[in-house]
């Protein structure tokens, strides 16, 4: 299960230690690596940039914000899904956002799931564990290499 | 199966046809007025014209007939009378001389004595001493000539039998019919010759011409004139002279009934008049040219043509004059309002009178000088019009470019709200549960019970945003116009709130098949707030009911939800609608006030109205209309029902 990597695209700090902590109160040891914005995203998924030395493992999911800084999570999407290596991803878009449009643009662009953060921190604490346990343990990803 | 066609006959018919090849036939009625009215007065003048000139020509003709038939049987009458009168007159001295002794004694004995004084006595009645006499002859009773004068002629080859007899009977009418002899035309006058008993012993035979000497002539022309033709014949038709020559019978009856005969001689119409002249076996026939008598009401028919024709061609020219009068300026009037068909106002029909079209005229340039008036008023203010639309549509593009700007901007706002302000919320709320979690132990319970307190106020803090962002996605989103099962919806609704709140116990009516048109995401918000208040504010109470249906509120048919909750005092009930308006605590209900603040927008936006009723513990009814989506919907209705 370990090599099993997330990879959570967010930006604020605070989510990031939430959703860590529901995700290890979930019981999921998995590595989690975290990218503060779009470009270091793609760079981590292209082997560019920043991790341009260090060819990173491929994730199993992708938990991506919408609100980023520089790329947007939307572009980040639609530039997963136009590279042949990695458009098979499993891409989940975890946002505060509930607006209509950035859902259906979500979906127009090929994200696998949208799911909307809980104020409420059990619900929060809830999605998250589920969302983990789904795309890690129960989905079946295209492996990519 | 085989069709056959058979050539139109209008084809082949032969008729005349106008330009675009449709067949013009003649009437009155496609004349313009102006040829119109002439020809049927034209017309009618001639049929009176005609009409009076032939009866009164036919009157005129009928009297001068009537006059020619008196002057016929007057002359008739005249002239039979005179040759009858002639008569007796010659017959005496012929019946004197016959019985003359010296004419008896030759007749018994002829001898050469005894004739000389029968030649005597005879001579006086043959030429040359009696020139109108052709000869004189003495018979024999056997019968048989035995003295002819003048001497050396023989005696007429005649069958004098019916003479004799008569003049043995009745001495003075021994004339006989009227003979053709050689080239001469004549008549016998015969007296017989009777002995001391009266038996005949011979006759007198003299031969008489017809043609009357220089003096009857002129006695004849005198009294006919020199037009009239007289005929002298036989009453049994045999013989007819016209007094020099045998000629054929006149075609006259020969009886006596004075009938004017009419019948042609030479070309000419002729009427005649025949009598018999009674004593003699003798007809007289008078002839005149009906010019005679017919040449006045001939002269009369050419006047009454020449005032008829006078009288026609003025009453013509009249008309045609009077028509032009009244069509001219209809012609006027009618080539303006043509000119004002093609847009064309400077025309004036300028016709002058004082008569009804004058007035008419007149009436009319008055008006068009209105139109013309009202039609340059019309264009400028066009102009105007077009100059301020020109700015107009200027200033809504600015105005629309403005509110896109604007619109654009909110857009931005709600999502940076919606996203910005949510996730501050989330961290209070996260790591609050974090502290209570983790560090249970080194928390006592009024610290705890802060942090509920912390993390209480972060969720409503979180639905009221999410209410607020409701609220403005309603006002501007777009409307869609669909069919919207209301009832469905509404039990949706019910189904979710009893989902959350399981404990809840409350009867709930819904009224079956209540459908309308409009967009079903806002008239779902609707139905989820009314009906999620209704749940609210009966929770907790005994025998609670909530009712969605529809009735007839002030003549409209309202959508109403109804509960016997909680209530509401009416004094507030213009706050009710408010946004961030609320008629309870927090502690008693929870609540943004936002809610019916987006029901009444949605509602509003359907273009129907919604309003509440209730009191405080006895529950609240909600009702709204929607109007013009209904109607649509009953359209549509009756457009399926209609189509059958």
């Amino acid at each position: 299960m370990n090599d099993k990597v997330i990879l959570l695209v967010e930006d604020n700090p605070r989510d990031e230690a939430l959703t860590m902590r529901a995700l290890r109160k979930s019981n999921i040891v998995n590595d989690v690596v975290v990218v503060r914005d779009g470009v270091e995203a793609l760079d981590y998924l292209s082997g560019t940039g920043t991790h341009a030395r260090n060819p990173p493992a491929m994730p199993q999911l992708v938990l991506l914000d919408l609100k980023l800084p520089k790329v947007d999570g939307l572009e980040v999407l639609r530039r997963i899904r136009a590279d042949q290596r990695i458009s098979r991803l499993p891409v989940v878009i975890f946002t505060s956002s509930s607006e209509e449009e950035d859902m259906v643009k979500s979906y127009d662009l090929g994200a696998n799931s949208y799911v909307r953060k809980p104020v409420e921190s059990e619900q929060f604490a809830k999605a998250t564990e589920q969302l983990g346990l789904y795309w890690l343990l129960l989905n079946e990803a295209v492996p990519v290499e | 199966m085989a069709v056959t066609v058979a050539p139109r006959h209008e084809e082949s018919a032969p008729g005349i046809r106008g330009l675009h090849g449709k067949r013009v036939r003649f009437s009155l009625s496609n004349l313009p007025i102006k040829y119109r009215l002439p020809l049927i007065i034209g017309g009618i003048l001639l049929g009176i014209i005609l009409i009076s000139i032939w009866a009164s020509y036919r009157s005129v003709k009928e009297s001068a007939i009537a006059v020619g038939r008196e002057r016929l049987l007057s002359l008739t009458q005249q002239l039979a009378n005179q040759s009858q009168q002639s008569l007796p007159g010659v017959l005496g001295r012929t019946f004197t001389a016959a019985n003359e002794p010296a004419v008896r004694a030759f007749l018994q004995s002829p001898s050469g004595t005894t004739r000389p004084g029968a030649v005597a006595v005879l001579q006086q009645f043959s030429p040359p001493q009696d020139p109108s006499s052709l000869q004189v002859e003495l018979w024999n009773a056997n019968p048989a000539a035995v003295l002819t004068l003048p001497d050396g002629s023989s005696p007429q080859p005649a069958d004098l039998e019916t003479e004799f007899k008569q003049s043995a009977a009745e001495p003075f009418k021994a004339v006989g019919p009227i003979r053709a002899v050689k080239d001469v035309i004549a008549f016998t006058v015969v007296a017989a010759v009777k002995d001391d008993s009266g038996k005949p012993m011979g006759f007198v035979v003299r031969w008489r011409r017809v043609s009357p000497g220089p003096n009857g002539r002129r006695q004849l022309s005198e009294i006919l004139g020199s037009q009239a033709a007289l005929y002298y014949g036989n009453t049994r038709g045999d013989v007819f002279t016209d007094l020099e020559k045998v000629v054929p019978k006149p075609p006259v009856g020969l009886g006596s009934t004075l009938e004017v005969t009419h019948y042609t001689r030479d070309g000419n119409s002729v009427m005649a008049l025949g009598r018999p002249i009674s004593g003699t076996p003798w007809f007289i026939v008078v002839e005149f040219p009906d010019q005679v008598f017919l040449s006045q009401a001939n002269r009369f028919l050419r006047q009454m043509i020449l005032i008829g024709s006078i009288l026609f061609v003025g009453g013509v020219a009249g008309s045609f004059a009077l028509t032009r009068n009244i069509t001219g300026p209809l012609h006027s009037l009618t080539k303006a309002a043509s000119a004002i068909g093609r847009g064309d106002y400077s025309s004036i029909a300028a016709v002058r009178g004082n008569d009804e079209l004058g007035e008419l005229a007149n009436a009319f340039d008055s008006m068009l000088v209105k139109v013309r008036e009202t039609q340059r008023e019309l264009e400028r203010e066009i102009r105007e019009r077009t100059a301020l639309n020109e700015t107009l549509e200027e200033r809504v593009a600015n105005r629309t470019a403005q509110l896109q700007a604007a619109n654009k901007e909110l857009e931005a706002f709600s999502y940076s709200v919606s996203h910005d302000l949510r996730a501050p919320l989330r961290h209070i709320d996260g790591f609050s549960q974090a502290l209570l979690e983790d560090y249970e132990g080194q928390i006592d319970e009024t610290g705890k019970g802060y942090l509920r307190e912390v993390r209480s106020a972060s969720q409503e803090m979180a639905q009221l945003i999410d209410d607020v962002l409701q609220l403005a996605r309603v006002t501007r989103s777009e409307m869609r116009q669909e069919f919207v099962d209301l009832s469905e919806l509404a039990q949706k609704a019910i189904v979710n709130l009893a989902r959350t709140d399981k404990d809840h116990d409350v009867v709930v009516n819904i009224e079956e098949g209540l459908a309308t048109q409009g967009d079903r995401r806002l008239l779902q918000i609707v139905l989820t707030n009314l009906l999620g208040n209704a749940w609210k504010f009966t929770s907790g109470r005994q025998g609670s009911a909530i009712v969605f249906g529809q009735e007839t509120q002030n003549g409209e048919a309202a959508y109403f939800v109804r509960d016997n909750g909680a209530g509401f005092d009416m004094a507030y009930v213009d706050k009710l609608f408010g946004a961030f308006q609320r008629l309870h605590t927090a502690a008693e209900f929870e609540g943004t006030g936002v809610g019916l603040a987006t029901v009444q927008r949605i509602i509003s936006r359907h273009g129907g109205r919604v309003w509440a009723e209730g009191a405080v513990n006895q529950g609240a009814t909600f009702y709204f209309t929607l109007p013009n989506f209904k109607e649509q919907g009953d359209e549509r209705q009756s457009d399926l029902t209609g189509g059958r």
